[in-house]
């Protein structure tokens, strides 16, 4: 589907992106297995993160590196490869969702309309809180958490989540929305996600 | 050109004595993505020791933050992409 001298200069585009960690890799990255080995895990987790299914993951990370290469042209060169990358993976992933909403009516998103007053007020002490945060199940719970958080808030969350280094500016840039915008939705998601653990462990008796 | 930069002065002590809840934890959120101008980090502070329910939530809300960025970065916390899933890809890629 790509020619060669597409591909090349895809390669070659995408060697200032090489992220920190893995500064060994040669400078130049001319062959597919280098481009998959530099962003294809983190594109992995982040899919994981937000489908729980490895099997969709996979099909996701394989939809977007197909579609990466077929969109190459398009690629204006002024985010990194890698936001780039992310920001089709998160269309795929909201293609998946829509795709899965249309088949079952969903149960809406309830988590949207929890009043700020409940959101603002902790419920359970700073130790206790501590001490459930450190606990085995943690990621479970913040499994669970992340299902019932309204798509857009999410995917916002997750995206800071897994760019740690990234600028936000950047961030902002690939998910198309203002600075101010973003700080507002992950706002929300860092209250909902703490309320949502909160809840979980007071029903749990602790 | 001089009363502008008045007015964004006493924009800020006007944030410094009227910050709410709300805007305290909205300034806890913003605080682990940017760094925050004195004038807000003033008005948290002085919000917080007032007030016991924003000093626990922004506890809670960092504490909260340090552990989900702990748990991402610990790379064996998430299966990297399989082998077979790999070889796959670039299969695809390359067709």
């Amino acid at each position: 589907m790509v020619n060669e001298a597409q591909f090349a200069r895809f390669m070659i585009s995408s060697s200032p992106s090489t992220p920190p960690k893995q500064s060994n890799a040669p400078e130049l990255c001319n062959t597919p297995e280098l481009w998959l080995e530099q962003h294809g895990n983190l594109l992995y987790k982040f899919a994981l993160l937000r489908v729980r299914d490895s099997f969709v993951a996979e099909d996701l990370v394989q939809e977007t590196f197909v579609k990466a290469f077929a969109k190459f042209d398009s690629f204006r060169g002024d985010a990194s490869v890698r936001t780039w990358l992310f920001s089709i993976l998160r269309n795929e992933i909201s293609n998946y969702y829509r795709a899965k909403k249309r088949e079952k009516k969903n149960e809406g998103e309830p988590e949207s309309a929890i009043p700020m007053d409940q959101l603002l007020c902790p419920q359970i002490s700073k130790q206790q809180f501590s001490s459930s945060v450190e606990k085995e199940e943690f990621w479970d719970v913040v499994q669970i958490c992340f299902q019932k958080m309204p798509e857009h808030l999410l995917a916002t969350f997750l995206c800071r989540l897994t760019n740690p280094v990234e600028k936000i500016d950047d961030l902002c840039n690939s998910l198309g929305i203002s600075a101010s915008n973003f700080s507002v939705r992950i706002f929300r998601a860092r209250l909902l996600l703490r309320e949502c653990l909160e809840r979980f462990w007071m029903v749990d008796g602790k | 050109m001089d009363g502008r930069r008045e007015m964004k002065f006493l924009s800020k002590i006007y944030l410094i004595l009227t910050l709410d809840c709300e805007q305290s934890a909205k300034l806890t959120s913003d605080g682990m993505d940017r760094q925050l101008d004195w004038s807000e980090r003033v008005a948290s502070t002085l919000h917080r020791l007032i007030c016991g329910e924003s000093r626990r939530l922004t506890a809670q809300m960092n504490e909260l933050n340090r552990m989900l960025e702990k748990t991402v970065a610990q790379d064996g916390h998430l299966p990297d992409l399989p082998e077979e899933a790999r070889q796959r890809i670039l299969r695809q890629i390359k067709r």
